[in-house]
């Protein structure tokens, strides 16, 4: 025993020793590193020790830089142009639990990223922060970024001075937009090519024509690789799928006045429900959906047996990936039903005024440096460097002025070694408006064949950009609101899975009027009601709307 | 005699001198929980102060304002209280009548067998599921409780119903999900203190038996768990005094809107509600009241095993 | 406990509890064999589903995934280093402060107790505690991991009990035979405590490597992460949002690396060397201990 106990401990040792050697190692990536960052170590000559380290807390639990600073191309690109180091720490966990004790121990990083404007703003009341508009005095390239796009840098100022703490990404300014473009929705109604194809592509714009549809295909082609079928896929829980159904049905957002209504008040979301519940009832919606997780999702999708799905297709990419791999003939291509009056679906874009923001600790020791970061990073040249490289080493512009990869890159990328470039890996001040401009159209078959933007290019006749509610977070009733929404959103979503379950007509309309009326008696549920409203309005002017005008298209 | 005298410094003492030995060992750990676990103890004013979504919570401690019994009110008195008190009461004395006395059932079995390499294997492999976490322990409850899972197959294969069901989406079987996977889970490690109890028992008290031609459930009943029973009253009390603390993790991978009406427990609500809003005060608020209910719990319940049966937690 | 007793005829009872004993095992087994099978599964023909009893696409991937980063191994050294010298100290530290505790002539006993017990029930939440390890400069140190653990008040009272069943003769013994009371808890009692130290010792054992909490709030170097917190990181990076439906992620960002099977990996590789752990501590539970102290 004793001898079992030593060589245990032996074994041990010598991982931990392992341990200790590793922690000098610093790149265990592809060998395709040691050449290209030989090559740029030339070139520009710079040393990581001699420049100042930028402390950049991302509060996000799966953020990961992924390569190695100092021998990929995009931190090389920053010490050049920046002279600064990036030390991206994130948290483990989803909480807020190293910032908060972050915070609260007076250890504030230089560069924090968060998503939750609401903690923005209590850092700025809190006094963590250092703006933009104060940093920017002393700085011409930051101002000249802001400058470049005044609307973004306008709708995030804070409510405490008028002044800018917190620069978003995937923010689109006006003048990032081309005239005439569209956008492709966020969540979409997909079937698949082939049993589409078995039943002789039928037109499926109306409810009975998609039930149609989905019986037949279910008779005729009956079951996939020895599989049962599933007719309908939602997302886990199912109530995540319903933004995208409700707006399918386009459940207006506001009045004819311009003003904000509940939606369960609204006919076309009562219709939406009842799409779901008849679903439910004819057993093409398994009841799995309610209690699957994410991974069964995916494997539903991957093993090739679901016919329609109503789902954000981006988040399946793996699962359409898979699935082409296996079968070139499984491909799914966006359909859209209309509600009963005929009326065109709202569906609200991938744009907006953006996802995640950052901002500035207030006692950083290298203010100066990390104003010409972030003016460097926000500026077209930045987003630029970030998305897509260096020209001539990773990209090349064609006879359109797309952005082409180089041959290297392209060999890089297709043998899965591009950790060497590590190319958007730093999206903090992406602006895909902007970027995405200079991307070719994608020719390759395979390609083309599992991407979720070709896949939802049909959606762009009904894609619109929904005005983002813009609370006021100094609005007194902001925390006690804050508190009602969620707690009404806790009744509701019992609620709704039953009407969603519901296995009569009667007993659908009984839990749908039950709940309506408990909603809307609750306490503080119109102060809830023109809370919302105002921050609705606020929204609306963000675009451009004039006081009292109407924004929804469908009038 | 001073010494005979009974006090609350201790039993009937034959000694004059005082054991300053034992005092010296005794204070290692005083000083450790006075540290470690009472100089801390300050935060628990935020549970009676306004500091609900605050950052600097040094500078907030000294700011805000005193709100008295406002937070506790705020939990006490919202209309789900009921709902989700009994959920969590109910379940975890369900849970305790019938999964307390398995590991201890267990680790008599176990003791009993014959074969020591068998046993070992036995309580190894049944440690396993204590080291798989909630969220992949709990996808694999998911799929083997849906329809088209291996449950369902069994269940209609010898004939109980036609149609197979979703256990997961139906809230009357939640409770029954909760305590079965509970059992698999905790059971193989939750018998080792049991184990080593039944080990530490004077094996001549069992050979004598043996002469007297007592049966293996004599003996059990009347060697073993007298015992062990000092280690199954710490045990139970302690179990008594957490019946509002849930498993924060089995309940929020396994919960659902069709089933929340049966598993929304204290734990998960005041994570929706308090946590993810960043309401600081308002969670201290529960933990206390928690923690007063739990403290209120196992004094009485160490009053009552002391008055039965001699024996308490201490 | 019984070994003598080999010549016991097989009874119905025998067979109906080893047969029990076999199906709970089985029972058990399956949700960690199926890990096994998922971490030894391609990750992306693993998406596909229907993958049960055996790998169907055999791959290594997901474990060269977790080892080729270089993070693992300043893992597996912080939790070793860490499990080792905490185990070792919590053990000795907590069961000297046991030991005075189930003495009945220890001053003030009945107010120390309460004292103790009453910190298993109220405490005041991470951040005062986190602004106390501060004051005591413990933040962003390995000593954070030793320290604070060194004293378990439920520990204690487990090993208390453990003691105060030890009949009063053994003590008496050993004072008549000149010793003093450290020497007789050296010499006496803490070798009659091994079934319960080792319980003991395989809990602080298994808390202090499965630990991540602490690691992840108390320290910020990367040189301090703990094995486990590691794995949640790679895990977390490995799944990008996926369940935030409202967030429109646009596609050049999203990763392709397949969470599930990487999570299996990631729960075989860090509970194997407790599995491996066990079965010694298991040794300690099974003997008899008493034989013979108390003879003459």
């Amino acid at each position: 025993m004793k001898k079992q106990v030593a060589l245990f401990l032996v074994v041990l040792s010598i991982l931990s020793l392992i341990g200790c050697g590793k922690s000098n190692n610093t790149s265990t990536k592809s060998t395709v590193n040691t050449a290209v960052s030989e090559e740029n170590n030339s070139t520009t000559g710079v040393n990581t020790a001699d420049l100042p380290t930028i402390k950049w807390f991302v509060n996000l639990s799966y953020f990961n830089y992924g390569g190695t600073w100092g021998e990929d191309l995009v931190s090389e690109m920053i010490m050049e142009k920046c002279g600064v180091n990036i030390e991206f720490v994130a948290p483990a966990s989803d909480g807020n639990e190293e910032l908060t004790a972050m915070l609260a121990s007076g250890d504030i990083p230089d560069l924090i990223t968060i998503g939750d404007p609401s903690l923005l703003h209590q850092m700025v009341k809190e006094g963590f922060l250092i703006s933009y508009s104060d940093l920017a005095e002393d700085n011409e390239q930051l101002k000249t970024s802001l400058e470049a796009r005044p609307d973004v840098y306008a709708y995030w100022q804070d409510s405490t001075d008028n002044k800018t703490y917190g620069m978003p990404n995937y923010a689109y300014s006006q003048e990032d937009v081309p005239e005439n473009s569209a956008y492709v929705s966020n969540a979409a109604f997909i079937i698949r090519n082939d049993f589409m194809d078995a039943i002789g592509n039928p037109e499926i714009n109306t409810v009975d024509d998609f039930f149609a549809a989905i019986d037949n295909i279910v008779e005729t082609v009956g079951t996939y690789n020895g599989q049962n079928l599933i007719p309908v896929q939602c997302i886990e829980g199912v109530q995540n799928s319903m933004f995208g159904v409700t707006q399918m049905f386009a459940t207006p957002v506001e009045d004819e006045s311009g003003n904000y209504v509940y939606d369960m008040t609204q006919w076309q979301y009562k219709e939406a429900l009842q799409f779901i519940n008849q679903c439910y009832n004819k057993g093409y919606l398994k009841p799995e959906n309610f209690s699957d997780t994410r991974d069964q999702v995916t494997e539903n999708i991957a093993s090739g047996k679901v016919i329609a799905a109503f789902v954000s297709p981006q988040d399946f990419v793996d699962a359409f990936k898979e699935l082409y791999q296996s079968d070139n003939d499984a491909t799914y291509t966006s359909f859209f039903i209309k509600n009963s009056k005929g009326e065109d679906p709202v569906l609200s874009d991938i744009s907006g005024m953006g996802w995640l923001t950052t901002c500035i600790g207030k006692d950083s020791r290298y203010l100066d440096e990390i104003a010409t970061l972030v003016g460097y990073l926000m500026s077209d040249e930045g987003i630029i460097n970030m998305c897509f490289g260096e020209e001539g080493v990773t990209y090349e512009v064609d006879a359109d002025g797309n952005y082409v990869a180089t041959d290297t890159y392209q060999a890089a990328l297709d043998a899965d070694e591009d950790s060497a470039y590590n190319l958007n890996s730093v999206y903090l001040f992406a602006n895909y408006a902007y970027s995405s401009q200079f991307e070719p159209i994608k020719t390759d078959p395979d390609e083309i064949a599992i991407d979720a933007e070709l896949m939802k290019e049909a959606t762009k006749q009904y894609a619109h950009t929904y005005p983002s509610y813009k609370f006021d977070p100094d609005d007194e009733r902001a925390d006690t609101m804050n508190e009602l929404g969620t707690k009404i959103t806790n009744y509701r979503a019992p609620m709704i899975a039953k009407i969603m379950t519901a296995s009569s007509n009667e007993e659908f309309e009984n839990l749908y009027t039950e709940t309506l009326n408990m909603i809307t008696a609750y306490n503080g549920f119109e102060d809830l009601c023109d809370y919302n409203n105002k921050a609705w309005q606020a929204g609306k002017a963000v675009l451009g709307l004039a006081e009292g005008e109407v924004w929804w298209p469908n009038n | 005699m001073r010494s005979d005298k009974k006090s609350m410094f201790g039993k009937k003492s034959k000694k004059h001198r005082i054991n300053i030995t034992l005092l010296v060992m005794a204070m290692f750990g005083v000083i450790h929980l006075f540290i470690f676990n009472y100089l801390p103890m300050f935060g628990i004013v935020i549970a009676f102060k306004d500091m609900d979504y605050k950052l600097d919570i040094v500078r907030a401690l000294f700011n805000s304002d005193w709100v008295g019994f406002d937070n506790f009110k705020a939990f006490l008195q919202d209309r789900d209280f009921f709902n989700i008190m009994r959920n969590t009461v109910l379940l975890n004395i369900i849970k305790l009548i019938i999964t307390f006395p398995i590991p201890i059932l267990f680790a008599i079995i176990i003791a009993d067998q014959r074969s020591r390499k068998f046993t070992g294997i036995i309580q190894t492999i049944t440690c396993f599921p204590n080291f798989i976490s909630w969220v992949v322990y709990g996808g694999i409850v998911i799929s083997l409780f849906s329809s088209s899972g291996v449950i369902n197959e069994i269940f209609m294969r010898i004939g109980l119903y036609d149609t197979a069901k979703n256990f997961m989406t139906e809230e009357q079987y939640f409770w029954w999900i909760a305590i079965i996977t509970d059992v698999i889970k905790g059971t193989g490690w939750g018998s080792v203190i049991y184990i080593s109890a039944i080990a530490g028992v004077d094996p001549e008290l069992y050979d004598s038996a043996q002469i007297d031609g007592a049966s293996r459930f004599q003996r059990h009943r009347y060697i073993t768990i007298p015992c062990i029973t000092g280690t199954i009253v710490v045990l139970l009390l302690l179990a008594i005094s957490g019946i509002l603390n849930s498993n924060f993790d089995q309940f929020y991978i396994l919960q659902n809107d069709l089933n929340s009406a049966r598993s929304e427990v204290i734990d998960t609500y005041v994570y929706k509600l308090g946590f993810s809003l960043r309401r600081y005060s308002y969670v201290t608020a529960v933990g206390l009241f928690k923690s007063i209910i739990a403290f209120i719990l196992l004094a009485g319940s160490n009053l009552v095993t002391k008055k039965t049966i001699g024996r308490g937690i201490f | 406990m019984e070994k003598v007793k080999k010549k016991k005829s097989l009874t119905t009872f025998d067979i109906v509890t080893f047969i029990l004993l076999i199906c709970f095992a089985l029972l058990c087994l399956y949700p960690f064999w199926y890990v096994i099978v998922g971490s030894l599964n391609n990750g992306k023909d693993y998406l596909r589903g229907g993958v049960n009893l055996w790998p169907r696409l055999f791959s290594l991937d997901n474990y060269i995934y977790v080892f080729n980063d270089s993070r693992l191994w300043i893992g597996f050294r912080v939790s070793t280093i860490r499990t080792i010298i905490g185990t070792i100290t919590g053990l000795l530290f907590t069961a000297t402060v046991s030991y005075a505790m189930s003495r009945k002539d220890l001053p003030c006993r009945n107010i120390i107790f309460w004292f103790m017990l009453f910190t298993m029930f109220f405490g005041a939440g991470m951040i005062p505690y986190y602004l106390v390890l501060k004051l005591l400069n413990l933040i962003d140190t390995f000593a954070v991991y030793i320290i604070p653990s060194l004293f378990n008040v439920f520990h204690m009272i487990i090993i208390m009990n453990y003691f105060k069943d030890v009949p009063s003769e053994m003590h008496e013994a050993a004072e008549i035979d000149g010793a003093k009371e450290l020497q007789i808890y050296l010499k006496v009692y803490l070798p009659l405590a091994k079934p319960v130290l080792a319980t003991v010792c395989l809990w602080l054992a298994v808390g202090h490597w499965n630990s991540y909490f602490d690691s992840m709030v108390y320290t910020n170097s990367s040189d301090l992460q703990t094995l486990q917190l590691f794995l949640v990181k790679l895990i977390k990076e490995a799944n990008l949002a996926a369940s935030d439906a409202n967030v429109a992620l646009p596609s050049n960002i999203t990763q392709s690396t397949v969470v599930a099977t990487v999570r299996y990996a990631a729960i075989v590789i860090s509970s194997a060397p407790i599995l491996f752990v066990y079965p010694f501590v298991q040794k300690y539970m099974g003997k008899g201990i008493m034989l013979g102290s108390l003879k003459g």
